[in-house]
């Protein structure tokens, strides 16, 4: 499931993802996105509860992250990363792929 | 619908991969480096096997199991591709095929035999000593330590894919999933440059490629299996990364060893590490031009092989033989009453009719080469089962011998095909038997110690030639005529040309062999020959030089259904001569006949023609007209004369069987149906020849007596 | 829970033999006729992943994949196509319509497992 909601300040916009999240969801998770970041001063994103994510997730996600830290901005990690996102991430080879951007340890492909 | 399975589309299936094997294997044997032929022999072991399993042919599945195995081992260029190997192989292939027979309700399979070949191929594998054998069942899936190699190797591995690789439900991970289980250790690295910004970025393309490090034992083949369904979805690039780069410089290559050592020169080492081409280039054999045309030749065969390989199996339709039979009879029917109909048209003398029987005739005529095309079979697969029987039966008499082939691609009716299997076969074995010579016969002659077996075929208007030559001892002419004379073949006084004197081997109970080997020698075979080839309404004719060799040529009909006739006329009774043998006619007056004091020959052009005259030959009541017609003909290399009142013209000739009634009338060799419904006797030039040389001896020699 | 797969082709014996193997391996199973029978049924529930024989009465496997394409849901699962070695055309045709790979028949369950762990997972 995809959920973003903006806080009523505008200020903080919270995407979570949650089950099972592929490739039938990508159109949905670009949109929620770009409105969160378009919306909201900072962008919080929560994946505790995320079961599976595939390619397609990644691909956006880091797209998402890279267009933040090019503006400056963080993206923020709410909750646990879930072992799911840990796996995508060394599944599709994209650890490491912020080098210092990674500030909050979304891109290790390891748990804590 | 049935919840049985049936078993026939496996046995059928497995009956082709095993003739494909064979051809396979053979050639393999020729280029035992020609990584494609391997591959063929390993997927046609792998489909046998995995199907059997399916079907229940667990014994057929485990035993290929064994020679697959060995194969991966080839594949992977473990072990080398050896003449045992191709021995046991093709011994494996004959025990396959046994088992399926045994399975259809045969002779049930040597089980000793099928241990000896198992013995064998495990024996091959390096560190042999007999692998542990593959608990039952499980045979369908190896475990994938054996198509390993001892040392683990790094690959690097690129794969690009299509930015639409989502839209037929791959998922990309699971790949990499599947990389990193084969692997020992697998580092993958997402190259993710090419990844557009968010907003730009369509968010169900992938815009990711890898490269990838994997270490493995398995090969390469392994790696490319992974990727199997997105092959042409995606760019693959693997490489075997040296050991020097892997590890640096601290492993050394043995050349440079044995340099350091002093055991070999650096200038020896690079001319040795030199590509053939090079070296025959700087020696002077050839010029560089020369090996770039040969390797573009060597490229372009290769791409026409995999080519046609391809087209073949992609294109074609099974239907079975009685079907296509059945087409054929309907168009014989058609063919005969489209005469019918045209007979009618021009009675008539009905425009319209006439146009439409015109139309008929053409689309007929059309249809009936349609047909006949579709019944035509390249004989490229019968030849390459003599390649197996050459190899087998030179082995077993000693002799080294070489089969060539050509015309593989030639077409011929199926029904010809089948039965031109066992004269060829006769008159092969006769060749490696009595005109290949032993090695040391050879050299002895001053020839070549391996002798040549040239196979071909050739198209020649309505018929196809097939040759088989020899560069043996060849034919002496007077010992054979010799030989017939001391057999009571022929009177004492026989004159024969070189011509006939050959024909005499294809006499029954004829030997020319001093002793008898299991190949030939017992008189027996080579009047088969000739009365198959009788059957098949083909001529043969020998050809031979003493001590060079000797060419027997087969001239075949292309078809047995219709044939090209050619309709005469004897008082009121019609008889068709089939127009492939009919040379000429010529006009036989009383004072020819006269001149020739009755004797049954006409001078055609200075040369004397014997004749046969149809008239009295069948007992046709009635006066010859003044003037008759002579249709010269070409009988077994003979020039014959048959006398008919008259020559009616070309005819389409749909082949009727006479039926049981008549199997004793062998001059005819069927019948055919005219226009008007009349029918019309074929006759059978070359029977109708002996019978009536037969008499004449008869005759003779009661008059002598 | 276990992943659903719907296996579709008009010869119960096919379908009997990829049923009980893909059941024996955890997989929920769904069955269908042809290609009619099975956009029925996938219309009405989803499935993670289908199986499907080409030639089929009604409505080919060819057809099948397109119109499963076109629907959002089966936009991008795993669809599988049974063929025999002889339909190499078939094939590439399969893959166009939008199939992610294919298992030659006749095949054993091993063979069949290894295709669906190779899309599915």
């Amino acid at each position: 499931m995809i959920d973003l909601s903006i806080s009523d300040s505008g200020d903080v916009g919270k995407l979570v993802l949650s089950g099972s999240i592929g490739i039938q969801h990508a159109a949905q998770l670009k949109e929620s996105l770009l409105e969160g970041i378009s919306a909201a001063k900072q962008l919080v994103l929560n994946v505790s509860d995320l079961e599976r994510a595939d390619l397609a997730v990644i691909q956006l996600i880091f797209a998402a992250h890279r267009s933040l830290a090019d503006k400056g901005k963080t993206l923020s990690i709410d909750g646990k990363i879930s072992e799911a996102w840990h796996t995508a991430v060394k599944d599709s080879g994209y650890v490491g792929c912020l080098n210092t951007n990674d500030n909050n340890g979304l891109w290790t492909g390891e748990g804590k | 619908m049935s919840v049985e399975i049936d078993t026939s589309a496996f046995t059928e299936e497995a009956y082709e991969l095993l003739s494909e094997l064979e051809a396979s294997l053979l050639e393999l044997e020729e280029s035992p480096d020609d990584q494609d032929l391997i591959g063929r022999v390993f997927r046609a072991m792998h489909t046998i096997k995995g199907s059997g399993a399916m079907f229940g042919f667990d014994e057929v599945a485990e035993f290929t199991h064994e020679v697959e195995t060995i194969f991966d081992m080839a594949r992977n260029k473990t072990i080398s591709v050896s003449k045992t190997l191709i021995d046991l192989t093709l011994a494996a292939r004959d025990q396959i095929r046994s088992m399926l027979d045994a399975a259809a309700g045969g002779e049930p399979a040597d089980k000793n035999n099928a241990q000896k070949i198992i013995q064998g191929l495990r024996a091959l594998a390096p560190g042999a000593g007999g692998a542990p054998k593959d608990s039952g069942g499980g045979s369908a899936k190896k475990p994938p330590a054996q198509a390993s190699v001892d040392e683990p190797h790094v690959y690097r591995v690129r794969i690009k894919p299509n930015q639409d690789i989502f839209a037929n439900g791959t998922n990309p991970l699971l790949l990499l999933g599947e990389l990193r289980d084969i692997g020992e250790d697998c580092q993958i690295i997402a190259q993710y440059e090419g990844l557009p910004p968010l907003e730009k970025l369509d968010p169900e393309q992938c815009y990711t490629s890898w490269e990838v490090f994997l270490t493995t034992k398995q090969s390469e083949n392994a790696i490319r299996d992974v990727f199997i369904f997105v092959d042409d979805q995606c760019e693959l690039n693997i490489r075997l990364l040296d050991r020097e780069e892997v590890l640096g410089n601290d492993v050394q290559k043995l050349g440079n060893i044995l340099v350091q050592r002093g055991d070999i020169k650096e200038e020896v080492l690079e001319q040795a590490l030199k590509p053939i081409g090079d070296r025959l280039v700087e020696s002077g054999v050839v010029s560089s031009s020369q090996v770039k045309a040969a390797l573009a030749e060597q490229n372009a065969i290769k791409a026409k092989r995999d080519k046609k390989v391809q087209a073949e199996s992609a294109t074609s339709v099974r239907v079975p033989s009685e079907k296509l039979d059945g087409l054929v009879d309907l168009v014989g029917e058609l063919v005969t009453v489209q005469a019918r109909l045209n007979q009618t048209a021009s009675t008539r003398q009905d425009h319209d009719l006439q146009l439409i029987a015109e139309e008929v005739e053409r689309l007929t005529g059309e249809l009936r080469d349609n047909t006949m095309s579709i019944r035509m079979l390249a004989i490229g697969t019968t030849f390459n089962k003599f390649k197996r029987l050459v190899r087998d039966l030179s082995t077993e008499l000693g002799k080294q011998i070489e089969m060539t082939t050509e015309g593989a691609d030639t077409e011929l009716d199926k029904t010809v095909i089948d039965q031109l299997n066992d004269p060829l076969v006769h008159i092969i074995r006769n060749s490696i038997d009595h005109g290949i010579e032993t090695p040391d016969v050879r050299i002895a002659h001053g020839k070549n110690p391996q002798g040549l077996v040239h196979l071909s075929a050739i198209h020649s208007g309505a018929s196809v030639l097939i040759r088989v030559e020899d560069d043996g001892k060849g034919l002496d002419p007077n010992a054979l005529t010799r030989k017939a004379i001391e057999k009571g073949h022929l009177p004492p006084d026989a004159q024969l040309t070189d011509k006939e004197a050959f024909m005499l081997i294809f006499g029954a109970g004829f030997s020319m062999a001093e002793k008898i080997t299991n190949v030939s020698g017992r008189g027996v075979g080579m009047d088969v020959v000739r009365r198959s080839i009788d059957a098949l309404r083909g001529s043969i004719e020998v050809a031979s030089e003493l001590g060079k060799g000797t060419t027997i040529t087969l001239k075949l009909p292309l078809t047995l259904a219709i044939i090209e006739g050619l309709l005469v006329k004897v008082a009121d009774e019609l008889f068709v001569l089939p127009l492939a043998a009919v040379e000429e006619c010529v006009e036989l007056s009383r004072t020819d006949i006269a001149n020739a004091h009755n004797r049954h020959v006409i001078n055609v052009r200075d040369e004397i023609v014997p004749y046969i005259r149809i008239r009295d030959r069948f007992d046709i009541p009635g006066e010859a007209p003044e003037i008759e017609q002579i249709v010269i003909s070409d009988v077994d290399s003979k020039r014959t004369g048959f006398v008919v009142d008259s020559v009616i013209g070309q005819h389409q000739t749909v082949i009727k069987s006479l039926g049981k009634n008549f199997e004793h009338s062998e001059e005819f060799s069927g019948a055919t149906i005219l226009g008007d419904g009349t029918v019309a006797l074929i006759l059978d030039l070359s029977k109708m020849v002996r019978y009536v040389e037969a008499e004449e001896e008869d005759l003779s020699e009661s008059v002598a007596a | 829970m276990g992943k659903k797969i719907m296996t579709v082709d008009d010869s119960s014996s096919v379908r009997q033999m990829v049923g009980l193997t893909l059941k024996g391996a955890g997989y929920d199973v769904v069955e269908a006729v042809d290609g009619q029978d099975a956009l029925t049924k996938l219309k009405a529930a989803p499935v993670d992943m289908v199986v499907t024989d080409l030639n089929m009465p009604n409505m080919d496997g060819i057809t099948l994949i397109k119109e499963l394409r076109a629907l959002p849901n089966y936009k991008f699962i795993p669809i599988v196509m049974l063929t025999t070695e002889s339909q190499a055309g078939r094939k590439q045709e399969g893959k166009s319509a939008g199939a992610t790979g294919w298992i030659v028949k006749p095949f054993k369950p091993p063979q069949l497992l290894d295709v669906i762990k190779k899309v599915l997972g």
